[in-house]
């Protein structure tokens, strides 16, 4: 009888360790497509897709939906510890705060400046406003031609609701240590003074969006301005105008990571992102939604207030 | 796994046999599907929780339209719950950690080895269910085949029947 339980005990912990194990090989994402090691990587694949935000890194329970980037910088700096030879950025994002859009790019600028790993953008959807910015510090950008991308410019949003209030009886006030602490109150029409220094703060961050297109992609401003007035451009139309260098789809950007890179053979990948944003619940999830339309571009700036609710936010 | 003997009604034991067992057997299946999905420790964490979950729930409602129908059967409606012990039958299927490991390498074998494993399973279900509620291969089958067809129409019926509900109000509200 005692022989008996412990047979039946071996037989229970061997299938359990051999079910840890189907679970630890498939745990390694990358198994058909990557290097497994890590020192073994040619090209980082980095995703960036949806809202680019200054989110915290993702818990089990929640985390951004969009690009983080926190998430981001952090898998760039895994990249470049790993030695990889080249990174790819796939692009489908509408932009973001533009502080969180200028972090990642500036980290890109970094590895450029510091290393030889070469840096590709693969435009997906929509690349437009800060998804644009973060792709203007790749070597190389590719877009399809019917990538929607451009809208370089930089908005905030006011709004106004003291009619809708006043008719519902609602009188709002507020004590201010001073006269700008509630700037952009939703209470109250904008003064003429914030109007000037909203103005001034929109046409700081602008300019240091054209000089970083500019530096990215080695264009005078001159050139960038013109189409820097918030236009929309299709993939076709920004290779006329120069903002991407050659129109393809992701297997092209491969192929041309692969080329830049001097890649010889299959090259390994490893995605550095994978798993890495919204709450595990929708990670869990297969196909989750991870395009961005034409229509999320405008519901994006359209919802901005209620995805920043913060007294001031710069989208880009 | 155990050598019952033809007694009366299982001991408290049989039943906690019974849950550990369902719990092994969810969880080495846990293991496999998230292996297959590509998921990290919380997500094994995640779908082990709801395996067992929904699992036991699942096997609960089951096995007590099952004890029920036997109860019928043998003109006599059983009033111990013994439904959950049904679950020792399950035992074939933490083979399924091996097996699915042999896919990986050998894949006919693997198949025709978890093939097997689900034959068996069948087998000791069927036996399980047969010694707990003493009735012969012919009532055990037929009771086993009319739970599972009584639960689909159930889960039918869960989408069916609120739209009767609504039709049947008609206009007016």
């Amino acid at each position: 009888m005692r022989l008996n339980r412990l047979l039946n005990l071996i037989l229970i912990v061997i299938c359990l360790v051999a079910a840890i194990g189907n679970w630890f090989v498939g745990y390694s994402p990358e198994k058909n497509t990557a290097a497994n090691k890590s020192g073994n990587t040619d090209i980082a694949l980095i995703d960036i897709y949806g809202t680019i935000s200054d989110a915290p890194a993702p818990s089990p329970w929640s985390g951004a939906s969009g690009a983080s980037s926190n998430t981001l910088i952090d898998a760039l700096d895994k990249a470049r510890k790993d030695k990889v030879k080249a990174i790819l950025l796939r692009i489908n994002s509408p932009g973001g705060s533009a502080a969180a859009a200028h972090a990642v790019y500036h980290e890109l600028m970094r590895i450029r400046k510091e290393t030889q790993i070469q840096i590709i953008a693969s435009l997906g959807d929509v690349a437009a406003s800060g998804g644009y910015y973060i792709a203007s510090a790749a070597h190389h950008i590719v877009a399809d031609p019917s990538s929607l991308t451009g809208s370089i410019g930089v908005i905030i949003r006011t709004q106004n609701v003291s009619n809708l209030l006043g008719k519902v009886g609602v009188e709002t006030g507020a004590i201010k240590s001073g006269a700008l602490k509630d700037l952009l109150s939703p209470f109250r029409a904008t003064t003429a003074k914030e109007q000037q220094l909203l103005q001034s703060i929109v046409q700081d961050s602008y300019q240091q969006f054209l000089e970083a297109i500019a530096a990215g992609r080695q264009l005078p401003i001159t050139d960038i301005k013109p189409l820097a007035d918030g236009r929309i451009l299709t993939g076709a139309q920004a290779k006329a105008s120069k903002l991407v260098d050659s129109l393809g789809n992701y297997r092209d950007a491969l192929n041309t990571t692969a080329t830049l890179a001097k890649i010889k053979g299959e090259p390994k990948i490893r995605n550095y992102t994978r798993g890495l944003s919204g709450s595990l619940l929708s990670r869990l999830l297969p196909n989750t939604k991870e395009t961005t339309t034409l229509e999320d571009l405008s519901s994006f700036f359209a919802n901005a207030a209620n995805h920043y609710p913060l007294p001031l936010t710069l989208l880009e | 796994m155990e050598n019952h003997a033809q007694s009366s009604l299982p001991s408290p034991g049989f039943l906690t046999n019974g849950l550990g067992m369902g719990g092994i057997v969810f969880s080495i299946l846990a293991l496999n599907v998230s292996g297959r999905l590509h998921l990290g420790v919380r997500g094994v964490f995640i779908l082990a929780i709801l395996f067992i979950f929904v699992g036991f729930t699942t096997f609960y409602w089951l096995s007590t339209s099952l004890q029920y129908l036997a109860g019928i059967m043998q003109r006599n409606l059983a009033t111990t719950p013994r439904n959950m012990t049904i679950m020792n039958g399950l035992w074939p299927l933490i083979l399924l950690g091996p097996a699915t490991s042999l896919q990986r390498w050998l894949p006919l074998p693997g198949s025709i080895f978890t093939l097997l494993i689900l034959c068996t399973t069948l087998a000791t279900v069927i036996e399980e269910t047969r010694r707990i509620y003493r009735m012969n291969l012919l009532q055990t089958v037929f009771s086993l085949i009319t739970t599972v067809f009584l639960a689909l129409l159930a889960a039918i019926g869960i989408f069916v029947w609120p739209l009767i509900f609504v039709l049947g109000i008609g206009q007016s509200i």
